[in-house]
């Protein structure tokens, strides 16, 4: 008996088939007046809703309002974070001077910065970015300290043996060498990053997958709601892809 | 057997000064006071059991440790920091896994501020002399364990050190890629007459490759016999089968068997 | 938008228990606790005040007051069974009536406030025209927001003319005092707070709307609801309800600043603004209720469901009068 490992594309015809089956499942389930489309709409009601917001025009619109707020939020939180991180990772005081402050901020939920980031910034587009930024920040710190503390001292070492400063360290050894940890941790803080822009979305926003949750909330319009968290999914899964395309270019030495 | 007749000669072309070096960590003694004089071009191979301060001695040299008496004198330089002027080769390679064979082997020359095209030139250079012509695109992840000690061997080179160290380089690989980095390791040493200070256990290695001879001792570390290996250039098969090989090796022999049953009696409880 | 109302529920409190949270079953017909979803809005006054004034006691009722900072939130809970009676602002339950939900009737319409909600504005402004290419913070999907559309569409301005933006009701003082937003559309207390800063002039207010003149409905008038499970096995304590109900509205109406007093521990208000808030709506009597659910003010109801689904509020407009249920008057 010859154990074949199962194809790609058997696997991936399971996949679909699974997919297909559940939203059968549920698609009869509604129709059959077992649930109330108040509570859980059908998948056709979403799709419907989803082609008439796309003929508006505002389904992109609302998709990239948040898809903007969440990556300058997320790369200016990756700007600083990285080469505070490294330098911090580094430096033994740097921590300890540092620790109170990040334990501090760590916990705090992305949502209980919005009343001061309202005092600070009003009800601007700064302002959404800063809930993104502060929701991430912490969290990125943490990982890049963490990958750079994980980095092979003998590779240090060996830099300094070849006649690299305490700079150069950092800048030929450390950050190429914890780039792929810090990598792979930036894939779950760009979730986290969405997120915080849903709650970002609460307060002083017009469009926005966020704000189309809270609106269709408002109007009982569950096809919407769910609609929005459907987009958020699928708009976080392609970033994920990206992401690993980017990482696959950047970590070209990885076997 | 403690010779050091030949060790205190020649204070004036002395490459390497170790003065009265002690190391201890806490309660633990890894040296004690070691003095000892090594010359411009001499092979030098560190041979002696395991935790007799062979690495720690050499740690000291480049300046990864400090001693806790004692100083260091490296071509008139005192060891204060971590220089280049002492090469170091790892046994686990240390190559940055990030970049390919040439960038790795003009990274030294890049850290002395020199220019691309220059660096890589000389780069390309050392990694022909070690036998690696063609490697220059691939990464350390596609290389065998002998050609990343070739290519950690040539970005030593490269910088070009006053001393090259080398901490058991080849214990990690089989036997064939062994004897033929070697035998390259010797031309090289040849070629570029560079003062070499070398860690085995192996006595064939250490009788193969040096000028001279330390064995060491643990608890406390320190050196226990000081010989010169006066066997003939090139250290070919005939040199290895002859009597005089033999005659070195049997008065290396007891001594290293000596130690070895000391520290394993230390160690066993 | 909420809209406080009362009502009476007498009756067998099983029912309650089993929905309540730990109610014994065995708490029959002595004192049956109202579950009442609330705020700080006027429109919750007679509710707080029948329970404050023992209105409620006298009746042999209790009420559990819960406290909801929206409409949608109030009216999700009434949905899932833990709310029984509620004043709610009629665009909530349009909304879920437009999506078919039959789990709640509308019983009494408790008041008309049209002077305290509309939009104010800073530095002399005269009219909404001036505020094209400006800011107007307003908490949307509320009345209030009706009011400015309704406002922007009667000026002849195209939804984009505006920046119309999404601000809590809480926010809005501080956000408008700040400077960041043009101008503020808001209800009390939010409305009352407001109206004090410096150099603030009202634009306009309910009394505008496109729907007042004709039919007397603002943009989100309250409706008192009850959640219909509640109403069939209590339908006694549900009369009783609302007669205290309006004996707190009678008050209102007829004894504003003594009605004021216990409202202040609602609101957070000063005794002025509180009698200001109270005087500032037409509080409707028991007697009054037959006509208003039967007759105009119901049509007034079904155009605002029409002039709701012309904004793109809601889908498509519910035949109002199919959820309004006087038996209970």
């Amino acid at each position: 008996m010859s154990s074949k490992s199962p194809s790609r594309g058997a696997l991936l015809v399971t996949s679909a088939t699974s997919v297909l089956i559940f939203l059968l499942i549920w698609e009869t389930a509604c129709r059959s007046g077992l649930v109330d489309p108040i509570f859980l709409p059908p998948p056709s009601a979403i799709l419907g809703k989803a082609i008439a917001m796309g003929n508006e025009g505002t389904l992109l619109a609302n998709i990239l309002a948040s898809a903007r707020r969440v990556m300058i939020g997320f790369l200016a939180a990756t700007a600083v974070a990285i080469p505070l991180g490294i330098l911090l990772g580094t430096s033994v005081f740097g921590r300890a001077a540092f620790n109170p402050i990040l334990s501090f901020l760590r916990p705090l939920p992305s949502m209980s910065w919005i009343p001061l980031s309202l005092l600070w910034f009003g009800i601007t587009e700064t302002q959404k970015y800063s809930i993104v930024f502060m929701g991430t920040f912490a969290p990125a710190l943490v990982y890049v300290i963490e990958a750079t503390r994980n980095i092979d001292p003998l590779l240090i070492r060996a830099a300094q043996n070849l006649g690299a400063s305490r700079w150069n360290v950092m800048k030929e050894v450390i950050l190429p060498g914890s780039l792929p940890q810090i990598l792979s941790g930036l894939k779950v803080i760009l979730g986290l990053a969405w997120t915080c822009v849903i709650s970002a979305e609460l307060v002083a926003a017009r469009e926005g997958l966020g704000f189309l949750i809270m609106n269709g909330k408002e109007f009982f319009q569950t096809e919407v709601v769910v609609l929005g968290m459907v987009l958020i999914s699928v708009t976080v899964l392609i970033t994920d892809l990206c992401f690993r395309a980017i990482e696959n270019r950047v970590l070209r030495w990885q076997k | 057997m403690t010779d050091m007749k030949n060790a205190t000669n020649g204070k004036n072309d002395s490459m390497i000064s170790i003065q009265g070096i002690s190391k201890h960590y806490g309660d633990f003694e890894a040296l004690q006071h070691v003095d000892l004089n090594i010359r411009q071009g001499e092979f030098v191979v560190l041979l002696g059991a395991s935790g007799c301060g062979k690495s720690t001695l050499l740690n000291l040299v480049t300046g990864f440790d400090r001693p806790t008496s004692g100083r260091i004198v490296v071509n008139g330089r005192e060891v204060t920091k971590v220089e280049p002027q002492c090469g170091m080769v790892f046994q686990q390679y240390a190559l940055f896994p990030w970049l390919n064979v040439l960038d790795n082997v003009a990274f030294g020359l890049k850290m002395k501020g020199i220019s691309k095209t220059e660096r890589h030139a000389t780069a390309r250079r050392f990694i022909e002399m070690v036998g690696l012509k063609g490697f220059e695109d691939k990464y350390p992840s596609a290389l065998s364990g002998g050609m990343r000690q070739r290519v950690s061997i040539a970005r030593v080179l490269a910088n070009d050190p006053d001393v090259i160290l080398l901490d058991e380089p080849f214990a990690a690989l089989d036997a064939m890629t062994r004897q033929v980095l070697q035998d390259e390791l010797l031309q090289i040493y040849e070629k570029s007459k560079k003062t070499i200070i070398f860690i085995t256990h192996s006595i064939d290695e250490a009788l193969l490759l040096s000028t001279r001879m330390l064995i060491m001792s643990a608890r406390p570390g320190r050196v226990v016999t000081d010989i010169v290996n006066d066997l003939p250039m090139p250290r070919n098969a005939q040199v290895q089968l002859s009597p005089r090989y033999n005659e070195l090796k049997s008065q290396i022999w007891d001594t290293v068997q000596a130690e070895v049953m000391r520290s394993m009696q230390a160690t066993s409880h | 938008m909420d809209i406080t109302r009362r009502q009476f529920i007498g009756g067998a409190a099983a029912t309650i228990a089993t929905m309540a949270t730990g109610m014994p079953l065995g708490a029959a017909a002595a004192n049956p606790t109202i579950k009442y979803g609330g705020s700080a809005w006027l429109g919750h006054y007679p509710a707080y005040l029948a329970m404050t004034n023992g209105y409620l006691k006298e009746m042999q009722l209790e009420q559990e007051w819960q406290s909801f900072g929206t409409s949608s939130s109030r009216m999700s809970a009434v949905m899932a069974g833990g709310i029984d009676i509620a004043c709610t602002g009629v665009v909530s339950a349009l909304a879920l009536m437009a999506r078919g939900a039959k789990q709640f009737s509308i019983i009494a319409i408790p008041e008309n406030f049209g002077r305290v909600e509309g939009l104010f504005v800073k530095g002399g402004v005269k009219n909404i025209a001036e505020l094209k290419g400006k800011k107007i913070g307003v908490t949307f999907a509320s009345s209030a927001h009706l009011l400015v559309l309704d406002l922007i569409a009667k000026a002849g301005l195209k939804a984009d003319d505006i920046t119309v933006l999404n601000v809590p009701a809480p926010e809005l003082p501080a956000a408008f005092q700040a400077g960041q937003i043009d101008a503020a559309a808001a209800w009390t207390p939010q409305f009352d707070l407001i109206r004090k800063q410096p150099g603030v002039t009202l634009l306009a207010d309910d009394t505008q709307f496109s729907l007042y003149k004709s039919f007397n409905v603002t943009p989100g008038p309250d409706v008192l609801i009850v959640r219909k499970a509640f109403a069939e096995s209590n339908a006694t304590a549900v009369k009783s309800y609302l007669t205290a109900y309006f004996k707190a509205t009678a008050l209102l109406r007829d004894h504003p600043a003594e009605a004021a007093k216990p409202l202040m521990k609602l609101t957070n208000l000063g005794e002025a603004d509180q009698v200001g808030a109270v005087k500032g709506a037409d509080w409707y009597s028991r007697e009054q209720q037959a006509g208003l659910l039967k007759g105009q003010y119901v049509e007034g109801l079904q155009k605002l469901a029409e002039l709701l689904v012309a904004h793109k509020q809601i889908d498509k407009a519910p035949a109002v009068k199919d959820w309004i249920d006087p038996s209970f008057i």
